[in-house]
């Protein structure tokens, strides 16, 4: 659903409105959540910081210019999270840098140049793990980066358990080999 | 290029990345995103930002209330024993039919579709503490494993005080499995062995040169070898491929198709629905014991009595008396898993019929792995259901019994491997045995070689597929022959049997 859509239906009824936004966006929020949360936190946190974000947008929406929701969202994501996480890493005595950027476990973190050549890299690694095609993709996405077991992505994917794992290992094997082709090594 | 992990890459990426990685994947099950949905919904309902809601935790119900959902989601779908969960699993999780009006209409000639679930259908935790949920579990118990390796001991019930030693390893992931029978009787008495004594083969029955049969599995194809010291191995034919997205089995829709066909005035499921599995031959008893299910289909039959730990594994025990054998039977069934780990089962005497004991078991990680006992051996023998036998059969295969008069007799298991060869079957064939009152195997019955050939024709497969078919009488079909049954002498007539045919 586009962001106009949405506005659309959140000025005939707000509560619709909420379910467009949430519909359209929950995923992408989850996922930006998850990515900075889940060194820190529960998947409680990580959901309760979820339903955080979208109340807040909720709360701001007439104020949120057009064109920005889903940057509006992002960043809303983004700091939640990282306030979730210092509060979290407070209590555990650990510590969080304010700059979220430095989440990012970069190889050589200090280098500007190492930061780009890791991000291509994840681009060219998505890229291969798109063209893997549905539902391997889906499954590498929910193994590695959401870190599920087999029963988990069994029962988000809807599929058999005995399904998932094989499915998952020719997957990987497809992909590693797809990856060695552009001298990338897993 | 530098060695990477691949989830450190992913769970590195940020910006744009994430919004693919979200756009390819679900990030949550359908039921965690609906929760948390209908938690914005409330946090954003006017009424919820009161002071007096917030005060009393009402208004910020977020961690509280994802903590009583948890715990509702918890008691439906994870937590034992609970109606919730029951409920759950019979309401949402499994299909059922409806006894009014679908049941009334199967028939054995195809199971119905609802006794196995759509592949989509989710993955089912099954309650362990419900009939059902136990049943579930071992008619999928392959859902609950990908590795498996381990050992039993068993009874054989067509050798006198036989018992068998099953070794094997399975993995559902590389389909593969290795698994080895060694079989003989027993000196001990069985009850010994099954209450943890060593099992004695010092008597290894006639059935091979060595007693044991070793089967390794790959992919649909299977390779048997009969007999080590002859080095002859066989291989089937490729059998049907793999499905990865195989349904599993419903408990509850099989449990009401069984119970219709009994009304109907048959006598069992005739297609039961097995699920594939590479380990295909002696060791699903334990890992897939999908024929001891079977004692299960009447609920109403047996009870689950308690908890054991069994072999450092926690077991429910169940306890009934199988409807078509009247035999009280005991069962050991691993919670986590759905395989067996004990069953018993005894004459109204109390004497011991049937009965298997695990002396090890080992999941995943710690499962020892497959090996390929075929290595060094690249030419096939086809296996007996092809026309290519071997010519000449190892002698020790044909080490049959012998009864007062000279005459050779053999067990099922030996007429099987020379099915085909008209010379080397034994004088009498087994045919089946009579039991006594208390259900007991009394008199071994057995055809003679020479009656069953004048009766159906000189080929041995038609005249071997013909004996098994004595049963087969429907409501049209006419008497057509009659075949005495010996007893192991060949002298005394224990019974006669009448083969039908369509007129």
């Amino acid at each position: 659903m586009t962001e106009q859509q949405i506005r659309s239906i959140m000025q005939r009824n707000r509560e619709d409105g909420c379910t467009a936004l949430f519909e359209t966006y929950y995923h992408y929020v989850y996922a930006i959540v998850f990515r900075y949360v889940r060194r820190y936190g529960t998947t409680e946190d990580i959901e309760e910081c979820v339903v955080d974000v979208f109340a807040q947008v909720m709360e701001h929406f007439p104020a949120i210019r057009e064109g920005t929701l889903k940057a509006y969202l992002a960043t809303a994501a983004r700091n939640r999270a990282l306030n979730l996480c210092r509060t979290l890493s407070a209590d555990a005595r650990q510590t969080v840098p304010i700059d979220g950027d430095s989440f990012i476990e970069l190889t050589d973190a200090q280098d500007i140049a190492a930061d780009t050549e890791q991000r291509e890299l994840t681009r060219r690694v998505l890229d291969c793990i798109e063209s893997l095609g549905e539902p391997d993709s889906s499954l590498i996405l929910q193994r590695y980066y959401l870190g599920h077991s087999a029963a988990d992505i069994a029962r988000t994917l809807r599929m058999n358990p005995v399904t998932v794992r094989s499915r998952l290992h020719r997957a990987v094997k497809r992909l590693r080999t797809m990856l060695e082709e552009q001298d990338i090594t897993l | 290029m530098k060695e990477r992990s691949l989830r450190q890459l992913l769970q590195n990426a940020d910006g744009s990345e994430l919004e693919r990685i979200a756009a390819l994947t679900p990030m949550t099950d359908d039921k965690t995103k609906k929760r948390l949905q209908n938690a914005v919904q409330r946090r954003i309902a006017p009424d919820s930002f009161t002071p007096e809601a917030e005060e009393t935790g009402d208004a910020k119900p977020i961690r509280h209330s994802f903590s009583t959902a948890f715990s509702a989601v918890a008691a439906c779908l994870v937590i034992a024993g609970t109606a919730a969960g029951a409920f759950y699993l019979k309401q949402n999780a499994v299909p059922r039919i409806d006894p009014a009006s679908e049941v009334s209409e199967l028939s054995t000639e195809q199971l119905p579709q609802e006794i196995v679930q759509e592949e989509t259908q989710i993955s089912v935790d099954y309650d362990m503490t419900d009939k059902m949920g136990v049943l579930g579990k071992m008619l999928n118990s392959m859902d609950y494993y990908s590795q498996v390796s381990g050992e039993f001991v068993r009874n054989e019930s067509d050798m006198v005080n036989g018992a068998g030693i099953v070794t094997f390893a399975v993995d559902l992931d590389a389909w593969t499995s290795n698994q080895q029978l060694v079989r003989g009787s027993l000196s001990l008495p069985a009850e010994e062995v099954l209450q943890g004594a060593e099992p004695d083969f010092a008597a290894i029955a006639n059935y091979d040169a060595n007693g044991g049969l070793r089967y390794y599995s790959e992919g649909s194809r299977k390779y048997c070898l009969f007999d080590d010291a002859s080095g002859a191995w066989y291989r089937s034919e490729p059998g049907e491929a793999y499905d990865p997205d195989e349904a599993k089995v419903d408990p509850e829709a099989l449990v009401q198709y069984d119970a219709q066909v009994h009304a109907n005035g048959e006598q069992a499921v005739e297609s039961f629905p097995y699920r594939a599995t590479p380990a295909n031959a002696y060791c699903v008893d334990c890992i897939y014991p999908v024929e001891y299910a079977e004692y299960l289909l009447d609920p109403d039959t047996w009870e689950i009595t308690g908890e054991e730990t069994f072999l450092e594994r926690n077991c429910v025990v169940l306890q009934g008396r199988g409807t078509q054998s009247e035999l009280d039977f005991t069962m050991y069934v691993d919670k986590v898993t759905g395989c067996l780990l004990w069953f018993e089962s005894r004459y109204s005497s109390g004497e011991l019929a049937e009965w298997l004991r695990v002396r090890s078991l080992a999941f995943d990680e710690d499962a020892a792995p497959v090996t390929d006992t075929r290595v060094g051996r690249e030419e096939w023998n086809e296996q007996e259901h092809t026309t290519e036998r071997p010519d000449d059969i190892p002698s020790a295969w044909l080490a049959y019994g012998t009864n007062s008069h000279g005459e050779t007799y053999a067990s099922a298991g030996q007429m099987r491997l020379v099915r085909g060869n008209y010379d080397q079957l034994p004088d009498l064939i087994r045919f089946g045995e009579t039991r006594d009152e208390y259900g007991r195997r009394s008199t071994d019955c057995f055809v003679k070689k020479t009656e069953l050939f004048e009766l159906f024709g000189d080929d041995p497969d038609t005249a071997l597929s013909r004996l098994m078919q004595a049963h087969n009488k429907t409501e049209t079909a006419v008497p057509v022959a009659e075949l005495k049954l010996y007893d192991i002498e060949g002298e005394t007539v224990v019974q006669t049997v009448v083969y039908y045919d369509e007129p």
